[in-house]
């Protein structure tokens, strides 16, 4: 497989590819630089959290700070459950996402219908009104059915960030999928239900896992929605993680760079187990042959 | 929900004998299937739909949080005042300015990375892993991160790169510091559109072509990027969507200053409502916003189409 | 809405409603805007209080008579707030009455607080507040009137003592909302809790080392700042703030402008004409751009109190005009370089010799649409009574009390280690008050006041600049 994933007229060992490798260094300094110095911040006392050394004894107390009553003292937010409830309601809204949005994708996908532009760009239409135009009008039907501060409330307005980039994402993928394996599927008896979920589902396997990986990364981050529709309960992990930035002159940037790296580790768990699914979707060519 | 539709779909369906020929369903319920699929995501939608009316409704209100006890309907003359003032031009031009420079730079950028990756290397299967990183920090704290290291008095950047007391936020660098800041985080997220979607691409076009000798960049222009097109101007739409409305990490790094010089549509639209607590101006601002990232949209989305066709062109 | 009694102008929109032929809800917003609160409030009759809910309470006082009760008390963190977070659980076992605290940060506290008292959730009780917002939030009737809520005295422990609250402070938490009228008049809407003057820190350790004094007139602080500035050495001379928000223009710059003689509005029968272009207005903003470009940080434009604070705290910075409460942490020992370095002085005086000085003072609201009302008011008597205060002021980082009472009992001798804090207090407490004239655009105005002064600092003149910034104020201030 190795060999086969160079691009076509591509050796190693070329002045190109030690050039490409070069090119590639320099984005990964830039990219990585800041996480870096996000790492560095998180291991400073609070003394030190405004120098510009990179030799400094490193402490975790950050970090345990940040997990304890201490922490909850100071944002009055339980960073724990603040992770559960980030967990459940961003996972919650990605799987509605998908179970809702990969029929609708498959369809716009799979056939040319009437309207069926029309609804890829309704569907996309979430994404146009500015957060801050329907926050206010959300923020009141909230209170009054009850959805503010709830999990359920949170999965259904994160709707907004996650279904448009899973329906989009996923119907480039059904639209490049060979319709004659599904039809031969149907001629070995299959319905069209069975042909879809042995057939088409298992082929667009990177599609989905790129889309609801970066569907929930986008749900994770979202910070003015849960800002407004939840409280001290129901609170998502970027809320809680800002609320380190305190206010009165005292800002715990180190206290902050500690929460926000443990708040990136449920993505990051979930992109390093998708990532295989990412590398090696079933090439269709392969399939083909 | 849209498993019961469509399990309820197949059972009505007569159960189907050893189909010999294709297709044994009738052509009508043929026609309909693709709705039955996506009337649930439709049926989201309309949660949408009511708070964007009654958004929508207050731009022709004067409603303020100084006008409460009188709301009057004033028609179009929101509209009015805000399309005739500087400060709403002003801030069409910078968000034009920063959503496309910045999605012409990260498609660029994405692009090569993916493209970069595609081709299996030790050092890019390593880069590989890292590469979603800068995506799992919330822009609006991304923001605060690259505001310590923008600090001229004590940020780590002049310090490593000897700028001095360089200023990254004044009136000359703002626009660019944030531009950058957008690179940093959102790149990575067109490489990994792009670059799954190159991995889906079939093989047999590549190696025919290169059993005829043709160069790399012949198949790059000719083969790769029309096939590539469709996941690329998904990446592109979402960006450039997204750059037309930015306002976390902006806000944090420049609250829109200095002056007006950062002040995009979106921060023009906070400052009205939230901060200055004018809903109906805010509202009229933020419309207009829509209606912007509307009309690009619907260009964006043909270009798309066509992409698309011509892509399936391309593949046979 | 059912606490607050519904007058004033809702008969012209519902005579607009009507017209429209919408009246009957036709269009499915017209009920939300009924419903929520939208339109409705007590318009801007603002000093009177008819139908308040205080009025309810009868009999004698007593902390236990809303035991029982959950409150929620939306906060954003500070100093004032830790101080009394450990003090909750008394409170608690005073009255019977469960406190929910939810901080949020101050760069999103009132995003958060807009969106809750627009919407009339009534998901909180009690808020804390600045004065200025009372110009905003206080005329659609989102706020309580605390007047009659004072005077009951079956709701108000006959110890309070209201008028212990410094005078100025009381006077900055009341206006009648009509445009024109000064503060201090009105019903009042919040209760101070704690405030700062804004005045000068200095590094007494440099100036010692370099044989130098405070200024006391603007122009030798010029100079002074001028000298000060090394910045080969990373130094500069005065730090105050630059960044894009009304808040960099209440500290520092609205202290000075006043002790130079400039005001912000001059007002005639009900209309107020901006004055910040005004001969002594114009030299002043032009002096303070220049001041900010020669000896101040060099990204002075997205400078907030934190980055001035810091920057005296680790030396940077050779002196603050800014609040004396936010840079008084700096000097405790331990937190920061330059702990036990720093002293305190009143500032330039103006020409005229006037300490004019402004003041922000973080204060206690409550929300119109609490359902828990009585006991968000025995909460609110609570944390700015003289029990709590004092217990509050003995943790240590409580600056300033806003009881006269506090300040000379115990606030006082936490002020060992901090040299010229009470000279400069007590020189500046009785000229210490909200010198902007209150209206309702404040936050628009004021905001804009900051743009211009940013563009004069980047070489805008500053004549035609703060020409177009009256014309613009005074068009704003005199709508509606």
């Amino acid at each position: 497989m190795a060999a086969a994933e160079l691009m076509p007229g591509q050796r190693r060992f070329t002045p190109a590819a030690v050039g490409a490798d070069l090119l590639l260094l320099v984005w990964f300094v830039f990219s990585l630089f800041p996480l870096l110095w996000l790492v560095l911040l998180s291991l400073k006392t609070s003394a030190e959290q405004t120098s510009t050394y990179f030799a400094f004894s490193p402490t975790l107390e950050n970090f345990s700070t940040v997990l304890s009553d201490q922490g909850t003292r100071l944002t009055s937010v339980n960073f724990l459950s603040a992770l559960v409830s980030s967990v459940l309601s961003c996972g919650g809204a990605v799987l509605v996402s998908l179970v809702i949005g990969i029929p609708a994708a498959y369809a716009a996908g799979r056939w040319r219908f009437r309207g069926s532009d029309d609804l890829m760009f309704t569907i996309l239409s979430f994404r146009f009104a500015p957060e801050l135009m329907v926050i206010v009008p959300l923020f009141v039907i909230y209170n009054q059915i009850g959805l503010f501060d709830t999990k359920l409330g949170l999965v259904w307005v994160l709707q907004l960030v996650t279904m448009p980039l899973v329906i989009w994402i996923l119907r480039s993928y059904f639209e490049d999928l060979p319709e004659d394996l599904e039809q031969a599927a149907l001629l070995d008896g299959y319905t069209r239900r069975r042909a879809f979920v042995m057939v088409a589902l298992p082929l667009v396997r990177p599609g989905i896992a790129a889309a609801a990986l970066l569907a929930f990364i986008f749900a994770w981050n979202s910070y003015i929605f849960p800002l407004i529709l939840t409280g001290g309960t129901n609170g998502t992990i970027t809320v809680a993680v800002a609320r380190y930035l305190g206010g009165g002159g005292q800002a715990y940037y180190n206290l902050t760079a500690a929460a926000a790296l443990i708040g990136a580790l449920p993505p990051l768990v979930l992109a390093l187990t998708i990532q295989r699914y990412l590398v090696r979707g079933l090439s269709f060519g392969a399939v083909k042959s | 929900m849209t498993t019961t539709t469509s399990e309820h779909r197949a059972r009505q369906e007569p159960s189907p004998p050893e189909q010999s020929r294709l297709p044994a369903v009738p052509a009508w319920r043929r026609r309909l299937w693709p709705y039955f699929l996506a009337v649930p995501a439709l049926a989201v939608t309309i949660f949408i739909l009511y708070p964007f009316a009654l958004s929508a409704w207050y731009t022709l209100l004067d409603y303020a949080a100084r006008n409460t006890g009188s709301v009057s309907v004033v028609g179009l003359s929101n509209f009015q005042q805000v399309l005739t003032s500087a400060t709403f031009w002003t801030a069409v031009r910078t968000t034009l300015v920063y959503a496309v420079v910045t999605t012409a730079v990260e498609t660029v950028l994405g692009v090569g990375i993916a493209l970069l990756l595609y081709r299996a290397s030790r050092i890019g299967s390593v880069f590989e892993k890292v590469l979603i990183l800068p995506l799992m920090i919330a822009p609006a704290i991304a923001g605060v991160l690259w505001r310590l290291m923008f600090n001229s008095q004590f940020g780590v950047l002049n310090h490593v790169l000897g700028l001095g007391s360089f200023d990254w936020l004044g009136s000359s660098t703002a626009l660019f510091s944030v531009i950058l800041v957008d690179v940093w985080i959102f790149t990575p997220f067109v490489a990994i559109l792009v670059l799954a979607g190159v991995r889906s691409l079939p093989r047999e076009p590549f190696e025919a072509s290169a059993v005829d000798g043709a160069s790399w960049f012949y198949m790059f222009r000719r083969l790769m990027l029309p096939m590539m097109w469709p996941y690329i101007l998904v990446a592109v739409i979402f960006r450039f969507m997204d750059c037309l409305k930015i306002f976390d990490h902006v806000y944090v790094l420049t609250a829109g200053g200095p002056g007006t010089t950062t002040t995009t549509l979106q921060i023009a639209a906070f400052q009205n409502s939230i901060v200055f607590s004018n809903y109906s101006l805010g509202a009229t601002y933020m419309f207009l916003l829509w209606a912007l990232v509307f009309i690009t949209a619907r260009y964006l989305v043909s270009v798309l189409g066509k992409a698309q066709r011509r892509a399936a062109g391309a593949e046979d | 809405m059912s606490t607050s009694a519904h007058r004033g102008h809702d008969h012209s929109r519902r005579s607009v409603l009507k017209s429209l032929g919408l009246a009957g809800g036709g269009l499915a917003s017209i009920p939300l805007l009924n419903a929520c609160g939208v339109g409705t409030g007590t318009g801007s009759s603002g000093g009177a209080s008819a139908g308040s809910a205080a009025d309810e309470v009868t009999g004698a006082f007593d902390w236990k008579k809303a035991s029982g009760t959950t409150l929620n008390v939306l906060q954003t963190p500070h100093p004032y707030q830790q101080s009394f977070q450990p003090l909750l659980g008394e409170f608690t076992e005073l009255t019977g009455i469960e406190v929910v605290p939810e901080l949020v940060p101050e760069a999103d506290y009132f995003t958060r607080l807009n969106t809750e008292l627009q919407g009339q959730g009534g998901n909180y009780d009690v808020f804390m507040t600045g004065a200025y917002f009372i110009w905003t939030y206080g005329p659609p009737g989102w706020m309580e009137d605390l007047g009659p809520w004072i005077a009951n005295e079956s709701a108000t422990n006959a110890d309070y003592d209201f008028e212990d609250i410094y005078e100025g402070l009381r006077k900055a938490t009341q206006w009648d909302f009509q445009t024109g009228s000064p503060i201090g008049t009105g019903g009042q809407w919040a209760i101070p809790w704690g405030f700062e003057t804004n005045v000068i820190a200095y590094n007494k350790r440099l100036f010692d080392e370099r044989g130098v004094r405070p200024a006391e007139t603007f122009d030798e602080l010029v100079e002074l700042a001028t000298d000060l500035t090394d910045r080969s050495a990373g130094r500069y001379g005065i730090a105050f703030r630059g960044s894009k928000s009304w808040a960099t223009i209440h500290p520092g710059y609205m202290t000075q402008y006043t002790r130079e003689g400039a005001v912000d509005y001059t007002s005639a029968d009900g209309e107020l004409t901006a004055a910040m272009n005004s001969p002594e207005a114009v030299a002043f903003t032009q002096k303070w751009a220049d001041l900010a470009r020669n000896a101040g940080p060099a990204n002075w434009t997205s400078y907030e109190y934190p980055d001035c604070t810091r920057d005296l705290g680790n030396g940077s910075a050779a002196m603050v005009f800014d609040a004396d409460s936010a840079t008084y942490p700096q000097n405790q020992p331990g937190a920061s370089a330059e702990a036990g370095n720093l002293a305190w002085h009143p500032g330039p005086a103006g020409p005229d010799g006037s300490y004019a000085t402004n003041l922000w003072t973080w204060s206690w609201g409550m929300n119109s649409a609490s359902k828990n009302k009585l006991a968000a008011w025995l909460f609110m008597q609570w944390a700015t009574g003289k029990d709590a205060m004092n217990e509050a002021v003995q943790q240590g980082a409580f600056a300033d009390p806003v009881r006269e009472s506090v300040f000379n009992d115990s606030f006082v001798q936490t002020l060992g280690a901090f040299p010229g804090y009470q000279e400069t207090f007590e020189k500046v407490i009785d000229s210490t008050t909200i010198q902007f004239t209150p209206q309702q655009a404040f936050f628009q105005t004021t905001e804009d006041w900051a743009t211009s002064l940013q563009n004069i600092y980047n070489g805008a003149d500053a004549q035609s600049e703060l020409d177009s910034l009256a014309d613009r104020s005074t068009t704003a201030v005199n709508q509606g």
